[in-house]
This record gives structure tokens, sequence and C-alpha cells, in this order.
């Protein structure tokens, strides 16, 4: 049978330590887990740029075709000036100016969502940030709480060696 | 352009993706991993501390536990030392000496039992620590204490068995002192082999036993041989030299000495012890016989006082036979005395009994010379068998006579005399009025001297019966004192009267009267009444009494 002694003490003591290790644990997966989620949100958002970029791609390209577009009716005014006979209509010229003042409208629409959204990904990651940082204001509360008590433990733990010297 | 058409010119149209929602999100997955990170840190330093005061109180509780589990340890392990000493003590003591297996069964039943026990009560680290040590050292130091002392048992096993065979090695050295060398041998070889044979004896036991034992068992070997050689030998200087010359190991020229010396006073011993031993033994015979004698002699003693003695029917056959006696040639004298004694006797049975006043006289002369210490003291009860034999003494007077001389050699009856002595030496004049110069009674005196000795003797008989000591009758400051002024007077005799008595020549004429008992003549031509040996006699009443209880006077008339 094992005695009891500083062993025992030791194992006590182990075992304590090993209790708020498991905890530390806990908060460290958590921590984790917070990284994690995140970064998976971020990746999220960078995918949405993705196809902000892909959008703007396009609609570059297609100012490109219009300023193409442009070119050639200017050739076929001019070509129509000198008497030849192909040439645009005013109702092409309405119909297309039409069209450009959508897309124009559309992508300053677009751009505000984009701006919008990006400050709320901001706002919800500095909430994000608040709540690990509580975390930590709760943690440190509780480790001040347990050096509290530990200190009451091991001045009582003291108490009698001293009154010994006195006894 | 023709006229003045004019179409929506377009301005350079381009999206911008923000960044700054993605580089805020991975910055707070970055910085929210650093909060919990601290948390845990937190809460693993908590956990330290924590720990720590935990180890701290528990090293507390510990350091109690095992102060406590060792204060009460020491008190117990005293104790169990105690204990365990005394059972060995015990165990050794009525072991038998010779047993071996004694340590081994003490140490499987008894000790070790005990040890584990003792152990197994610790529950402390340090206190089974403690315990163990001083177990340990308990147990080694007990096995040391049982093996010191089984080797000294065993020493004392082998030293005694060989102080029994040197015991009858001596005696046969001192029987056969030739046979000494022999014995000498014998001696070692005996020795060597109990000590061989004996596994409890440690080496240093072994040696003391073959060496000094055995030392010791030849020296007396030797010496009683010589001894034998010298009570044997008619040079005992020569004897005690040869013995000395040859063994000089063993016996030194000082003890040959004394050997010789003791040796020439052996013989001289011897010879007194002989003579002691005869002297002894006559001592013995004179007293077996003298004690036998007294018995005869106690045996012709009447019941009652007043009845005369008589010879019982074996009487001259244990005078024949302690004729035969040993002791008998050492007492010539009373042998014939008793011979005297029982011829006395026989004759004077068919003798008539005396008249009482000459009796008393008698007796009180006889009673002096019993008491007297100088040459004139009876030194045997012949002068009064022959007073009894010529018919001067009446049976009582004759039975208290014997019996007086038989208690004056009692210390009990000598104390007793002395006492009644010094009583009667004191108050004779008191009592005598005519006691003269020389302690001379007046024949009336002596008459009321021997009335008062007898009451006194009745009065000691009174004590002594009643469990108180006799001795008071004479002790002034009993109730009991004879001497009391109104009893001493019944006795007194005046002066006229001894006087007058004197004169008269006869105290019991007519008209006289003695101490207030009227004296009267024996009736004209009546024979001195003679008693039947059944009646009782008053010495002082004057009177006799029948077996029924019926009084009569001196001459034998019935008293109305």
């Amino acid at each position: 049978m094992a005695a009891f002694g500083a062993a025992t003490v030791n194992d006590v003591g182990s075992a304590v330590n090993d209790l708020f290790a498991a905890k530390a644990y806990k908060y460290k997966a958590k921590g984790a887990e917070f990284e994690k989620a995140n970064y998976e949100l971020a990746a999220k958002f960078a995918r949405r740029e993705e196809e902000y970029t892909a959008m703007a791609t396009r609609i570059k390209t297609a100012q490109q075709d219009r300023d193409l577009f442009k070119s050639l009716g200017q050739t076929r005014a001019d070509v129509a000036g000198a008497g030849f006979t192909e040439g645009g209509s005013a109702l092409d010229i309405l119909r297309e100016s039409a069209a450009q003042g959508a897309l124009t409208r559309a992508v300053t629409e677009q751009q505000g969502l984009i701006t919008i959204e990006g400050q709320e990904q901001e706002a919800k990651s500095y909430e994000n940030m608040a709540q690990a940082a509580q975390v930590a204001i709760d943690a440190a509360n509780t480790a001040a709480t347990g050096s509290w008590i530990s200190a009451g433990i091991k001045v009582g733990a003291a108490i009698p060696a001293i009154a010994s010297m006195f006894g | 352009m023709p006229g003045n058409i004019r179409q929506f010119e377009t301005p350079a149209l381009d999206i911008r993706p923000t960044e700054s929602g993605v580089q805020a999100t991975a910055a707070a997955a970055r910085r929210g991993g650093a909060f919990f990170n601290q948390a845990a840190e937190d809460m693993s330093g908590l956990g330290n501390r924590i720990a720590g005061a935990v180890r701290d109180v528990g090293q507390q509780v510990v350091d109690y536990a095992q102060h406590r589990e060792i204060s009460t340890g020491a008190a117990e392990f005293a104790k169990m030392h105690a204990r365990l000493t005394d059972e060995w003590n015990n165990t050794v003591k009525n072991a038998d000496p010779n047993d071996t297996s004694v340590a081994s069964k003490f140490n499987d039943k008894v000790l070790q039992p005990t040890l584990d026990k003792f152990s197994g009560a610790f529950l402390t680290e340090g206190g089974q620590r403690w315990a163990e040590q001083h177990v340990d050292s308990l147990r080694n130091h007990m096995f040391e204490r049982a093996t010191a002392d089984m080797s000294t048992m065993a020493g004392d096993a082998a030293a005694a068995n060989v102080r029994k065979a040197s015991n009858a090695w001596s005696n046969t050295a001192r029987n056969d002192p030739s046979s000494v060398p022999f014995l000498l041998k014998n001696a070692e070889s005996s020795v060597n082999a109990i000590v061989s044979s004996s596994p409890g004896l440690t080496p240093a036991a072994a040696s003391k036993v073959r060496n000094e034992v055995l030392q010791r068992a030849q020296e007396e070997i030797v010496k009683a041989g010589a001894l034998g050689a010298i009570e044997k030998s008619g040079d005992p200087e020569k004897a005690a030299a040869s013995f000395a010359a040859r063994w000089p190991q063993y016996v030194n020229a000082q003890e040959i000495d004394q050997f010789a010396k003791a040796a020439k006073s052996f013989k001289r011993m011897n010879d007194a012890e002989g003579r002691a031993a005869r002297q002894q033994a006559d001592y013995e015979a004179k007293n077996d016989f003298n004690k036998k004698i007294n018995d005869l002699e106690t045996s012709t003693m009447p019941q009652k006082a007043g009845d005369p003695p008589q010879l019982p029917g074996d009487y001259w056959q244990r005078l024949r036979d302690l004729a035969t006696h040993p002791g008998a040639a050492l007492e010539p004298g009373r042998l014939r005395t008793m011979v005297s004694q029982g011829e006395a006797i026989t004759e004077r049975l068919n003798k008539p009994e005396p008249m009482a006043r000459p009796s008393h006289a008698e007796t009180m002369k006889l009673l002096s010379q019993i008491r007297a210490t100088d040459e004139g003291r009876l030194t045997s009860t012949a002068p009064i068998y022959d007073a009894y034999q010529g018919g001067k003494l009446t049976n009582g007077d004759f039975n208290f006579l014997v019996k007086e001389f038989t208690n004056f050699r009692t210390p009990e009856g000598a104390a007793l005399a002395q006492d009644r002595g010094e009583f009667f030496k004191r108050y004779a004049g008191t009592i005598d009025a005519g006691l003269d110069e020389m302690g001379v009674h007046s024949a009336l005196g002596q008459q009321q001297m021997y009335a008062a000795e007898m009451d006194a003797r009745r009065q000691e008989e009174v004590l002594r019966k009643q469990g108180k000591d006799p001795h008071e009758v004479y002790d002034p400051r009993s109730p009991n004192f004879f001497g009391r002024p109104d009893n001493i007077m019944k006795y007194h005799v005046s002066l006229q009267d001894a006087l007058r008595a004197r004169k008269d020549g006869n105290l019991t004429g007519p008209g006289k009267s003695v101490t207030g008992i009227e004296v009267i003549d024996q009736p004209a031509g009546a024979k001195p009444f003679v008693p039947p040996n059944t009646w009782q006699w008053s010495p002082s009443r004057q009177q006799y009494r029948d077996p029924s209880g019926k009084i009569y006077d001196v001459s034998g008339k019935p008293v109305k």
C-alpha cells in the first residue's frame, strides 16, 4: 500500500495543475476555432472579391467594346458624309446611349454595395475580437479570484509553522 | 458625326473590390487567437498557483501526520521494546539451556509478528520510514541479544555439564588418587566433545569453556587426588609434594602445603568427631532414658490430688526394659530410685493416711528444699518417696510434692515458683507474726503458711483454666493479687496465738481455735481416720469430700 506523504501531495497538486491545464487547452482550442472561423470568413470575403474583379473585367471589356462601336460609328458617319450609303441611324445611337447610362448606374450601385459589405465585414470582425477579448477578461478575473484563494491557502498553511516558533 | 446628335459619353467604369473586410477579419482571427491564448495562460498559471497551494497545505498535513505518528510511535516503540525484552528474558529464563531452537522460535512466533504489526500501523511515508529504521534497529538488537544470550546459555549449559562431570571426577580422584592421570585426559576429551557438539556456542564462549572450565575441572581433579593421597598417606607432606611436582599447572606449592597441614589436623578432627559422636549418643541415650523414667514416674500419679499413687500394671516390666536401655548405665541412680519408689508406693498402699498437720509440716520442709538454691536442694524425688514411705506425707501432699518437683524443672514452673517463693518470703512475717529472726516459723504459723500456699496454688489453677496468666496471683497490680489485705489476713497468726500455741504445744486441744476454725478432740477410743482413696481432702477447710459431694470432717464424721 502506498504511504501518505510528499508524493501523495505532489500527485494531488499535479492533478489540480492538470485540471487547470485542461481548462487552458480548452481555451486554446476555442482560440483556434475562433481563428479558423474568422479565416474562413476572410476567405469567403476574398472569394467575393474575385467575383467583383471578374465583374470589373467584364465591365471594362464592355466599355472597350463600346469604344470600338463608337469608333465604327464615326467611320460610318464619315462614309455617309462622303456619300456612301452605309451608315447608322439615330435610333441606334439613342438605344446605345441608354444602355451605357444604365450600365454606369449599375456599376455605381454595385460599387456602393461592395463598400457597404466590406464595412460590415470589418464591423463584424471587431465584434468577434471584442468577444475574444471578453473571454480573456473572464479568464483573467477567474485567475485573479483563484490567486486570492491560493494565497489564503498558503497563508493558512504557513500559520502553524509560524505559530510553532512562539508555541 | 452628323449634325448635333449627341450620344451618352460613358465615363471609365470600374468596380474596385474592397480589402478592408478581409483584412479586418484576418486580423481578428490573429488577434482573437491571442486573446484565447492569454486566457489559457491565465488558467494554466492559476492551476500552477493552486497546485502549489495544495502542495504547501498537503505538506503541512503530511508533516503533522508524520510528526504525530512518530511521536505516538516512539512511545509505543519503547513499550514494545520493553515488552519484547521481558518476553525474551522470560523465554530464556524458562528455556532448556541445551535447546538451540529457542532464539529462532522466539523470532518466528513473537519478534517478527510484533515488528510487522508495529510497522503496519504507520500510514505516512515519514512514519513508515521511521518505523522501518527503528524496527530494523530493534530486530538487529534483538538478534544480537538473542545470539549473545543463547551463546551464554549454551556456555552455561556446557559449563554446568562439565561441573556435574567434574564433581564425579573429583570424587573418583579423591577415592582413588592413582586415577588422576586418566581423569585428566578424560576431562579434556569430554569437554572438547561438549563444546564441539554445542551449535549455540560462539567461538569466544567455546574458548572460555574449553580453557577456563576445563582448567578448573582439571585443577579440582588434581586437588581432590592430592587430598585423597594426603588422607591415605602416612606422610602427608611427602604425598602432597609429589602432586605439586607432577602437576604444577593445576596445583601450586602453597595449596599443597595447605593440604598437608589440613591432613595433619584431619586425623585429629576425626578423633574429635568420634568423641563428639559418642558423647552425643550418650547425651541422647541419657535424655531418652530420663524421659522414659519420667513418664513411668508420672504414670504413678493419681488423677485426683488426694488419691494415693498407684503402680501401673506394667510398672516392673517397664523398669526391667529400662534396665537394658543404653542410658541406664549413664544414670544408674535413677533406676535404683524408681525401684525404691515402686517399693514405697506398694508399701504405703497398705498403710493408713497420716495426720494432716504433721504431713503439712513435712510438706513445707520438703518444699523449701525443692526451692533451695544451696547444696540442700533436692536433686531427686527420693526424699519425697522416703517421707511418703515413712508415713510422713498424706497422699495429697505426696502428689503435690512430686508434681512440684517436676514442675520446678520446667521453665514455666520455675518462673512461677520463683514468683510464688518471692511472694511467700515477703509475706511470711505478715502471715506468721511468730516468725523468728532465723526465719523459722512458729508451729501455728507454718500451718497457716501451708494453707495460704495451697490456696494460692488453687487460685493459680483457676486462672489457668480461665485462660489467664497464673502469675497474676503474685502481681500487686492485678485484681487477683493474693496479697490483698482482706485475703492475707485470713491466714494471719498473731504473736499471742503463736506464743500460746508454742506454750501449749498442742494446736488442736479442746477449745482451741485456729484462724476461726474450732479444734476438737478425736472421740475417745477412736482410731485414726483413714479415708477411702476416692475422697478428696481440702487442706484449707480441713474437710473431706466423697465422690457424691458429701462433706466429712477430719475424723470422717459427716458435716451437716
